[in-house]
């Protein structure tokens, strides 16, 4: 049984892969699964505060609890910096990364 | 942990080593991520602490690649025991 | 008891070789006793639709008939379906491109994120998710 799921976004906005994955970690988090969400590369971009139902999901996850986590480095890559991110994201490093995937018993990358 | 790769992209291997840290770590070259199989590459995985390089023979098949000796052809049937019984974790990139 | 795999196919006909290595594999795990379960989410969703051929003569010849044919999966999705596999595709995207009300291959069921995809997980030992 997966009880415990970690989602990889890795595209941004404007891309349906991008909703998808955050879908996922919405209906499985509210589902009462261990669900988290991880972005990485151009994912990071999700995270900044603008209209539209990536934000409104990412900020109902935020305010239910759900582990929200953005790569330092692809964030500075991308001129962006924690001030710039929704309320909730935790900014983390390369080791972080790792740590987070060995402890999900399943990974969803998108 | 294994990485299942379905496509190239830029920086595999960083990826790879992202996500999978001080882990033991095996790939399975599927898709366009069969071009992986070559030597050249193969010499870039091991150097990333990658142990053993899979790759499914179709993919393979399909695009005429000349392989690495070291990187292990693999039908569906042996993908699945890879998948099913022999890693705690597979991550699709 | 068997393990159970549920594969998370997030591209449809053509685009890739996704739908087709999915499969693949969910017929070489189901022949060896595993269970399987396929979310079609995304553009998976496409595969989940019975076709509308076209009517009398095709316009294609037969060299690009072939290489089409190889991503023509969705009869393979019934028999799968047929072997055991449980196909669920996801309603909202199917929406996103105005096929939620089209027929459904025989073996594959309305579904969504919530319900159908976490269902599979609670029930599932390996999660793949093929997507580009």
């Amino acid at each position: 049984m997966i009880t415990s799921l970690c989602v990889i976004v890795r595209r941004p906005k404007g891309e349906e892969l991008s909703t998808l994955g955050i879908r996922t970690v919405y209906a499985t988090f509210m589902g009462g699964m261990d669900a988290k969400l991880l972005c990485i590369e151009d994912g990071v971009f999700n995270l900044l505060d603008n209209p539209g139902y990536n934000t409104e999901m990412l900020n109902e996850l935020s305010k239910e609890g759900a582990p929200i986590y953005a790569l330092t480095g692809h964030l500075q890559a991308r001129g962006l910096s924690e001030s710039n991110l929704i309320a909730g994201v935790q900014v983390i490093d390369p080791a972080e990364v790792a740590e987070i995937i060995e402890a999900s018993a399943s990974v969803a990358a998108f | 942990m294994l990485f299942l790769l379905n496509k190239t992209q830029p920086d595999t291997i960083g990826l790879i080593k992202l996500l999978g840290g001080d882990v033991d770590k095996e790939v399975l070259l599927t898709q366009d991520a069969a071009f992986y199989a070559t030597s050249s590459m193969q010499d870039q995985f091991h150097q990333a602490g990658i142990a053993h390089i899979y790759v499914a023979q179709d993919a393979l098949e399909t695009r005429a690649i000349e392989r690495a000796p070291e990187c292990q052809v693999v039908d569906y049937d042996r993908i699945v025991e890879l998948v099913m019984e022999e890693h705690d974790q597979v991550v699709c990139i | 008891m068997s393990k159970n795999l549920t594969i998370n196919l997030l591209s449809g006909y053509q685009e890739n070789e996704d739908a087709l290595f999915a499969v693949n594999l969910a017929e070489a795990a189901l022949s060896k006793g595993y269970g399987v379960k396929i979310f079609l989410y995304g553009n998976g969703c496409n595969l989940a639709n019975q076709e509308h051929p076209v009517q009398g003569a095709s316009h294609m010849n037969a060299r690009l008939q072939a290489h089409m044919d190889i991503g023509k999966i969705g009869p393979r999705l019934e028999k799968i379906a047929a072997m055991g596999a449980e196909i669920a595709t996801c309603h909202t995207t199917e929406y996103g491109r105005g096929t939620e009300g089209d027929a459904y291959r025989v073996g594959i069921k309305w579904g969504d994120v919530g319900q159908s995809f976490t269902k599979f997980l609670l029930t599932s030992d390996v999660l793949l998710t093929f997507g580009h």
